[in-house]
This record gives C-alpha cells, sequence and structure tokens, in this order.
C-alpha cells in the first residue's frame, strides 16, 4: 500500500506501543505524505493493518485538521478560529486571505498551490490570532503579513 | 449491597457506594437534567448540564453528577442560583445551534431538548453561529433517518452502538460545531436495531418507516411482548387509529414498558411490524371448491371443519388426525390445540413443529429441570459458558447480556463453538471445534480423563478444554448458555456438572477472581501484548465493574452453582412445550413423521401457524405429501404455501391483535396484550379450536374469553398454579418452575456410556470452521419466518420458489 520505507516505519510505530491502534496518529501521516491527503483506500487499509474498524480511523482523520481526506493545496493556510483568536479578530485574516487568493474557506487555488481552512484552537491563544501554514506558525498575525507570508511562497 | 450517607441541598439520603451521584440524586427523588448520561453506557460528561457544587469534599469547581462516584459524608448542592445560571447558558449554547423546527420534526412532544429547555433553560437566545453544521438530513441507512442540525452530540447512538451492539456502525465526524454523526462512506451498513434511534434526545436519528407517520400525543401506547426470538424482550407498540406505526423498548419520555431488556430491542422486534397490516393477510376464511378457494363465513367453515374432522375420526379413528403448531404461538393457543387433540379428537399425535436446529427439549427436561438462566443470571455471571449457537444472530437480547455482563460487570467469557459468532470479540477463550461434536466438551467438563480424547475429536487442543474445565471450576456463579449442538445423552448429562464442578473453596474462587480482575488491569497496563494462541484477548475486562441499577440485580432463581439458558428458536418454543404440545410426551408422532405419513397413518392434519411447505427443504415434496391427505385445515395469519393446499383455510390474528402469555427460554411467563382490533375477520388461534370443540361436542367453557382459557392453564399446567392475566400484567415476567432435576435418578455409568457413543459417532474429517462472520444481528433467526416486512426486503432470505408457485385465489365478497 505504501512505499517499502513508509511501510517499515509504521512497523517502527507499531512495536512503540503495546496496543497496534496507538500507531494511528503517525500512521495517517505518513498516508498524508505519501497520497497527498488521506484516501479512501488509506482509510481502509490502516483499518485492517491496525486492527481498527474503518469508522475509527475515519473518525480520527476527520478531527484533526492536520489531515485531509480530500485533495488539498501545496500549502495548508489554517485560521484558528476558536475563542481567543476570534476575539483578536481571526475572521478579518480570514476575509482577507480569501479576497488575496480568490477562494473561499476549505477550496483550493486552481494552480493547486494554496488551501483556506479554518480550524479549531491550536493551543496559542497568548499569541492570537494564530496562522498555520503546513507545520509552521504564524503568531499575533496581521493582514500584511499574511500577504508576506503568502508572496513567500508563491 | 453497601449504603453510604449523602446530603444532597440540606437533606440527607441513603445510597449505594459508588453509584453515579446522577443516579442516587434521582433515587432520592431530584432529578438533574442531562444529555449524555443515559444509564448503563459508559460515561461521557460532555453536555455539562448535570453540574453540582460538592461541598464535601470540597472541590473548587462544579463538578459533573454523571461521572462522580457517591461516597460516605458526601455533600452536594443542585439547586443553587449558580447552578441554575450554568445549566440554562449550556442549553442556550446548545440552542444557539439548533434549527428549532420542532413542527416538522418527528420527535417533538417526546423531545428531551424540548424538556430540559422548558424545565431548566431561559426563553431568549442571545447568540448565533454563523457557521454551524449545516449538513442535510439526509437517510443513512435502511431505517435510519438522520437531521445533524438537531443533534446535540451527547454520544449516546455512537455508545450504544458499540457497546451494546459491537457495530462502532456510526461515529463522530469532524469536530467542533462542525461534529456530525456519520460514517466512513456516509451509508450505514450495521444490524439495523434501530437502539441509537431510541436513544436519541433529540429529533437527530429517527425510525425510517415511522417518518411522519404520528405524533406521539396521536399514539397509544400498549406494553407487549416481541413475537420472534425466545429471549422475549417487552415492546411498546404505538398504534394509530388502529394500525400498529412502531415499535419502541423506550419512547422519548423514557417510557418503557418494564421487561426483561433494559431498553433492548433488535432489527426483528423492530422494524418487522409491518407483517401486521401486509397486504398478504388472509381476511376471511375460505373452502376449497376444486381448484380454488372461495371466501366463506365462519359459520360455514367452522362447522364444515366439525363435520369432516368428525367423519375421519369416525371412519379411521382419533390417531389418524395431526395436530401441528407454530411454536410462535400462545400458550392459550398451545393448550387449547393440544386439549382440542386430546379431549375431541382423542389423537395423541399433536407436536409442535420442531425445526431441524430447535433444541432437544425433550432430554434437557429428561430427568425434570435444571436451573434456568435468566438474562438476570447472565448479567450477574461470574462465568458464562457458551457452547454452539450465535445468539447473535439467533437471539439478540442474550448477545446483548453477554456483552453487558464482559464490560460492565467483567463476567469470563468462554466460548466453545462450531459457528462464528460476534460475541468471540468479547471471549477470554473461544474455541472453534468440529461441526458436530460440541457434545464432547460435556465429556471433557465431567471427566478429566477425557479432556484428550475429547480435543481430538473437537479437532482443538487439549489445553484449551483444560483452560475452559479450571476457570468454571474456579467460577462461583456459571451460567451455561447452549444451542441445538448439544444433544441427546450430553443434555441428560448437563446436571451432573454441579457437583462434578463444585467450586473446591470458596474463598480460592473469591481470591482465583480477584486474581483474574487484576491480572487483567495489569494486562492493560503492561508495555507488553501478550497474545495467546486460541486464547483471544479481551478488550473490555480492564474496566472494573461498576454498581449500576438498572439490570444486573441478582437473579431470583439460583441455588444452585450452574444455571442453563437453552438458545430455542421461537419465541413460544418452551411454552409449547409446557402446555404439552410436543408429541413424545404421549408417545405420538412427531410434526415431520405426521407430515411424512400423510395419507397413510395420518388422513386429517390441523396445522396451525406453520408453513411446513415454505420449511420444507423439497417444497415440492411436501406439497405433494399434503395432498394426499383427506382433510386439511390451516390457520394462519398468511397465505402462505401449506395455506394454498388447505381444504379450510381460517385468518388468524398477530400477536398485536390477541392477547395471551408466552413463555421465553428463561422460563418467564410474560402477558402478550392486544394493541390494535384484529385485521379483517381474524380470530384468534384459542378462539378458533374453541369453536369447533365445541360444534364437535366439547364446551371448553372458556366463554370467549382468553382469561378463561389462561385459567385452564393454571389449573393444570405445572408451574403456573395460581397465575393470572391480571398478576401478569402488574407483576411482568413471573418465573415459571418446573418440577427440578433429581439427580439421583440419573443412571450415571449409562449417561456416559451413551455420552461417548455419541462422541464416537462423530466426522473426524469434518473441518473447523475458522473464518469470520460478521452478519447483523438477528439476521439468521429473521430467515426462519416467511414473512415479507420491510426489513426482510434488505435480507436475502425469501426461498426463491416462493411467489410465482402460487395457487389461484379467487377473491369476491362472501
Ligand atoms: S441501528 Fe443499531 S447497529 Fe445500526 S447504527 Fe444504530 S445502534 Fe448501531
Ligand atoms: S444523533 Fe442524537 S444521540 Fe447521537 S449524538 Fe446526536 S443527539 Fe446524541
Ligand atoms: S432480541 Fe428477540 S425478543 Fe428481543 S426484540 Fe429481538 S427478536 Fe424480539
Ligand atoms: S483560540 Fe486560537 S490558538 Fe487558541
Ligand atoms: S449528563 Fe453529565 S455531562 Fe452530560
Amino acid at each position: 500500500m505504501f512505499s517499502p520505507e513508509n511501510e517499515k516505519k509504521i512497523d517502527e510505530y507499531i512495536s512503540h506501543y503495546p496496543v497496534k491502534r496507538s500507531a494511528i496518529l503517525p500512521a495517517l501521516h505518513i498516508a498524508q505524505i505519501e497520497h497527498g491527503y488521506v484516501t479512501d483506500e488509506d482509510v481502509q487499509y490502516l483499518a485492517r493493518r491496525l486492527d481498527m474498524r474503518v469508522n475509527e480511523v475515519e473518525e480520527v482523520v476527520t478531527f484533526y485538521s492536520m489531515y485531509s481526506r480530500k485533495p488539498m493545496g501545496e500549502y495548508k493556510l489554517q485560521v484558528c478560529r476558536t475563542i481567543s483568536c476570534h476575539i483578536a479578530g481571526c475572521d478579518k485574516i480570514t476575509e482577507h486571505i480569501s479576497d488575496k487568493l480568490g477562494i473561499k474557506v476549505n477550496e483550493t487555488t486552481p494552480d493547486g498551490k494554496f488551501t483556506l481552512q479554518e480550524v479549531e484552537c491550536l493551543g496559542y491563544c497568548d499569541l492570537a490570532p494564530v496562522l498555520q501554514v503546513n507545520f509552521d506558525y504564524h503568531e499575533q498575525i496581521t493582514p500584511e503579513r499574511t500577504d508576506e507570508i503568502i508572496e513567500k511562497l508563491k | 449491597m453497601e449504603l453510604v450517607k449523602i446530603t444532597i441541598n440540606g437533606q440527607e439520603f441513603e445510597a449505594p457506594k459508588g453509584e453515579l451521584l446522577i443516579e442516587a440524586a434521582e433515587m432520592a427523588g431530584i432529578y438533574l437534567p442531562r444529555f449524555c448520561h443515559y444509564r448503563g453506557l459508559t460515561a461521557q460528561a460532555s453536555c455539562r448540564l448535570c453540574v453540582v457544587r460538592v461541598d464535601n469534599p470540597k472541590i473548587p469547581k462544579l463538578q459533573t453528577a454523571c461521572t462522580m462516584p457517591v461516597s460516605d459524608g458526601m455533600i452536594v448542592t443542585t439547586d443553587s442560583e449558580e447552578i441554575e445560571t450554568v445549566r440554562a447558558s449550556m442549553i442556550e449554547f446548545l440552542l444557539s445551534n439548533h434549527p428549532v423546527d420542532c413542527p416538522v420534526c418527528d420527535r417533538a412532544g417526546e423531545c428531551e431538548l424540548q424538556d430540559q429547555t422548558y424545565g431548566f433553560g431561559e426563553d431568549a437566545i442571545r447568540s448565533q453561529y454563523k457557521d454551524k453544521e449545516t449538513q442535510l438530513e439526509r437517510q443513512i441507512s435502511p431505517f435510519i433517518y438522520n437531521d445533524p442540525q438537531r443533534c446535540v452530540v451527547c454520544k449516546r447512538c455512537t455508545r450504544v452502538c458499540e457497546e451494546w451492539m459491537d457495530e462502532f456502525a456510526i461515529t463522530t465526524i469532524n469536530r467542533g460545531s462542525h461534529t456530525y454523526i456519520g460514517s466512513y462512506n456516509g451509508w450505514v451498513e450495521c444490524s439495523d436495531c434501530g437502539n441509537c434511534v431510541d436513544v436519541c434526545p433529540t429529533g437527530t436519528l429517527l425510525h425510517v418507516p415511522y417518518k411522519y407517520v404520528a405524533r406521539p400525543w396521536d399514539l397509544k401506547q400498549t406494553p407487549t411482548i416481541c413475537n420472534f426470538c425466545s429471549d422475549g424482550c417487552s415492546m411498546l407498540a404505538g398504534s394509530r387509529s388502529e394500525k400498529l406505526v412502531r415499535s419502541v423498548a423506550r419512547d422519548g419520555r423514557g417510557r418503557t414498558a418494564g421487561g426483561i431488556n433494559p431498553d433492548f430491542l433488535c432489527a426483528l422486534g423492530r422494524y418487522t411490524i409491518d407483517a401486521v397490516h401486509h397486504e398478504d393477510r388472509i381476511d376471511r376464511p375460505m373452502i376449497r371448491r376444486g381448484e380454488h378457494l372461495v371466501p366463506t363465513t365462519w359459520d360455514d367453515a367452522l362447522s364444515y371443519i366439525a363435520k369432516r374432522l368428525g367423519e375421519v375420526k369416525a371412519q379411521h379413528g382419533g390417531n389418524s388426525i395431526g395436530v401441528i403448531s407454530a411454536a410462535r404461538l400462545l400458550n392459550e393457543d398451545q393448550f387449547t390445540l393440544k386439549k382440542f387433540a386430546a379431549e375431541v379428537l382423542e389423537t395423541k399425535n399433536a407436536d409442535f413443529y420442531h425445526d431441524e436446529d430447535e433444541i432437544d427439549l425433550a432430554s434437557f427436561f429428561k430427568n425434570g429441570s435444571p436451573t434456568i438462566a435468566t438474562q438476570k443470571h447472565i448479567q450477574s455471571a461470574d462465568t458464562i459458558l457458551l457452547i454452539g449457537s450465535d445468539p447473535n444472530e439467533e437471539n439478540p437480547l442474550t448477545a446483548f447480556s453477554v456483552r453487558w455482563a464482559v464490560r460492565r460487570k467483567s463476567a469470563r467469557l468462554l466460548m466453545v463453538n462450531s459457528v462464528a459468532s460476534r460475541l468471540e470479540r468479547q471471549a477470554e477463550i473461544a474455541v472453534r471445534v468440529r461441526p458436530g461434536s460440541e457434545n464432547a466438551l460435556i465429556a471433557a467438563l465431567l471427566d478429566e480423563n477425557l479432556t484428550n480424547e475429547a480435543a481430538d475429536v473437537m479437532g482443538t487442543l487439549a489445553e484449551n478444554l483444560k483452560a475452559v474445565r479450571q476457570i468454571v471450576l474456579e467460577s462461583e456463579k456459571v451460567v451455561v448458555v447452549f444451542g441445538d449442538e448439544l444433544r441427546g445423552a450430553a443434555l441428560e448429562a448437563l446436571p451432573l456438572l454441579e457437583s462434578v464442578l463444585a467450586t473446591p473453596d470458596p474463598e480460592a474462587a473469591a481470591a482465583a477472581r480477584k486474581a483474574y480482575l487484576d491480572a487483567q488491569q495489569r494486562l492493560a497496563q503492561s508495555t507488553q501484548s501478550t497474545a495467546k494462541p486460541a486464547i483471544n484477548e479481551n478488550p473490555y475486562s480492564n474496566i472494573t465493574p461498576q454498581p449500576t441499577l438498572e439490570v444486573g440485580d441478582e437473579p431470583v432463581r439460583s441455588a444452585t452453582k450452574f444455571s442453563y439458558l437453552p438458545l430455542m428458536r421461537y419465541s413460544n418454543s418452551l411454552g409449547a412445550f409446557q402446555m404439552g404440545m410436543d408429541a413424545l410426551q404421549t408417545d405420538g408422532m412427531i410434526a415431520q413423521a405426521m407430515l411424512v405419513g400423510g395419507g397413510q397413518a395420518i388422513k386429517a392434519l390441523y396445522i396451525a401457524g406453520e408453513d411446513v411447505v415454505g420449511k420444507a427443504e423439497e417444497p415440492k415434496g411436501m406439497k405433494h405429501l399434503l395432498s394426499r391427505l383427506d382433510f386439511l385445515v390451516v390457520q394462519d395469519m398468511f397465505m402462505t404455501q401449506t395455506a394454498r393446499q388447505a381444504h379450510v383455510i381460517l385468518p388468524t390474528t398477530s400477536f398485536a391483535e390477541s392477547q395471551g402469555t408466552q413463555t421465553n427460554n428463561g422460563s418467564q411467563v410474560q402477558l402478550v396484550r392486544r394493541a390494535i382490533p384484529p385485521v379483517g375477520q381474524a380470530r384468534p388461534d384459542w378462539m378458533i379450536t374453541a369453536s369447533i370443540a365445541k360444534m364437535m361436542g366439547k364446551d371448553f367453557g372458556y366463554q370467549g374469553a382468553v382469561k378463561n382459557a389462561f385459567k385452564a392453564i393454571a389449573e393444570t399446567v405445572p408451574g403456573y398454579g395460581g397465575l393470572t392475566h391480571n398478576r401478569l400484567a402488574n407483576e411482568g415476567a413471573i418465573l415459571v418452575e418446573m418440577p427440578s432435576v433429581d439427580v439421583s435418578q440419573l443412571n450415571r455409568k449409562d449417561v456416559m456410556d451413551r455420552l461417548n457413543a455419541e462422541i464416537a459417532r462423530v466426522n473426524r474429517h469434518a473441518i473447523v470452521n475458522l473464518g469470520e462472520l460478521r452478519d447483523k444481528a438477528g439476521s439468521r433467526l429473521h430467515k426462519r419466518y416467511p414473512l415479507i416486512t420491510r426489513y426482510s426486503n434488505i435480507l436475502p432470505l425469501h426461498p426463491t420458489n416462493g411467489k410465482e408457485e402460487l395457487a389461484k385465489v379467487v377473491m369476491f365478497p362472501a
């Protein structure tokens, strides 16, 4: 299902835990890296591999905003929309990105570069509002800083 | 039970130690609002509606009463202004994300969100989410409708699905306010039990067949008993305008029928009620005129039957007539048929139709009755030994109780089976054996020296059998649940277990039990997985037992270590047996023999409620046998293939249209109540039989009242003395004790010899089935019924020889 190296990595993760299913998070990252998003086949395959039910895998995938069940842009722009960021004006950031890239929330630009998403609390409330781009955090974000970040990635 | 003192709102109460505060308060008459808490499900604590302040021991933050066990001296406040504000805000929070479309919601009128809002909420909602979950309503399974906007994410449904049904067919998708209940690909493949719909406090999950059918306040709800498997669940039969429209274990107001099945029903009890108003129902008596069956009046039909049966009896003698009943008919029906056979027809040949895999009751009760287990016995057992059968598919309530016992009470489940069962997921030891070799287990249990021989016959390792025997030996309460795989001498030998496997030393047994619980804890905590061959991991036993109110109180009937639950095939198999509708008790011909003897020893047959043609392996051959009879009467609800062969057809009522009693596999008799008036001109079976008897010169004295039929039962059938319909209505399920077994009457050597001889006959080349089987709960059971219901449409279960072969029916007004 995955490349031999990745299969080996999954075996390695499984060996870290007393029960197989505990390896689900790293395994899903592997799936996502390999296929760009978590495909239907990935869900079924990992359920079998980790002794889980497909619904359990689906539940985990959809719970975390780091995983996606649909093809995604190369860069995921994830704006936190939970209460601290909300008070600090995350709406403006979302709107700004939306206008700038011409896409709505949960849409991807036609060139496949950017996807805009709203996510729940990223755990950086003291530095709200927060924007996460793939694995990087950008705190106390403003429309101007957003422009800079996007330009750099273009 | 140890009691502790707690103080709620300044008043002192006693409560069982360890009980959850929310339940303890309710026992004391103080109701705390809730969504996610549901009796008997694992804690969720997500709705925060049940918050209370705990002053002793002092806890700074408000606490959720649904997760807090009571302790001695606990002081709790539940009615302060602070708490009222918090509750009101939680409700407001939920409503801010709710469509409030009660006027078009099926749940309105029995909706907990409505009730909690009236009871504990405020009337204004000050905020609105701009991007709430706006998934459109849609159907997600043949029976479940889902409107995600109404969901309060209490997760009762997902917990029920996992904990009661072991399905995990539905789950939460997404998170935060985007959360909805769904599944991997949006369509739910499951057992269709509908329990998730029943427990849903809002109008999110709804029954498809009941959608937009009635308002709860227009429903007449009649507590009655399911007519399918031998477990005998209670249900509330809801009718509107004299039509049966729904069946639930618990309605939205929390009312139940108070039966043996806490809030549980399976797909059959719930979704096959449309059979009652099915278009194939026979609605008037019919009589054969040459090739055709033509409608006639009751009087004509009955007097014709009386005349013809009288003629056959006069010509060939009483024993040339056979009476066959379906095992699902009520006690009153069976009793009257038997009485009719014995006193009017004077034939020994009266038998309920035993399916090939019906339990061999004659052997089981040969020397008297062993202690029969009830669902409560299972729920409070230390160890459950399941031999043969798959309760998940044949007796879904039993499967529920077993899961319950394992999950909540850390019972140990041991399975020895030749068929696959989903219950293996809950088993500590699951041994798959050769088909037909289950008897050998009893030999190995009774005589340790036979272990190797037995293992050889069964196609498994001797260690597995030894492990089973050891656990049974050191347990204090063992319930043996068995299917038809145990036969003959093995059944006769069962009562011997009591003395052979008596717990050697109760203290040692208690220590062994504790060691088991501790080991389970360690296993759960250890970092090394310790999988043993043939011994399944038990994913649930690391949960320590928790006192609960609902089920699992000590059963009434139990002085013995062993109790036995025979998994009979039909709702009233045991009742039929007790009523004497069993030819072996009178040396008569069994049903199959009567059918084969058609035209020879048997000249006339009276068949009540059984489709012998539909059930036959060779329907054509069976039809031929029936055609050789001089006279055939069939009384049935449906125009079955058997009915089409009859000289006279009499339409009978369904369980919903008649009152009577039914005895389940735990030997508990329960009252079936009439929910709707008879469909068409249908009459109850007992009434029809009694009328024919009267025309043939014998008045049973029923005076047209079913209570008098039951009175006759109470007067003559052992164990039923002192029972009346009124008592059953007031007290619910009542245990019927049959004369108990006298072990001293048992010739031990003879039984063991016969058992060994049986074992020697097992085919040792048979292959042990190691495959997986994950069929719908209740599905195999349903395949026994030739009904076409909404439920059966989703199962590939109808004999294809069904519809096209129908004889011509001419219908015109009588
Ligand atoms: S109907 Fe029963 S098995 Fe199906 S999803 Fe609901 S609870 Fe689960
Ligand atoms: S569907 Fe019903 S039972 Fe399930 S989480 Fe939503 S409100 Fe609760
Ligand atoms: S478990 Fe048996 S008695 Fe209960 S609802 Fe299902 S078929 Fe009926
Ligand atoms: S609310 Fe945005 S990081 Fe916590
Ligand atoms: S009932 Fe206690 S948190 Fe929901």
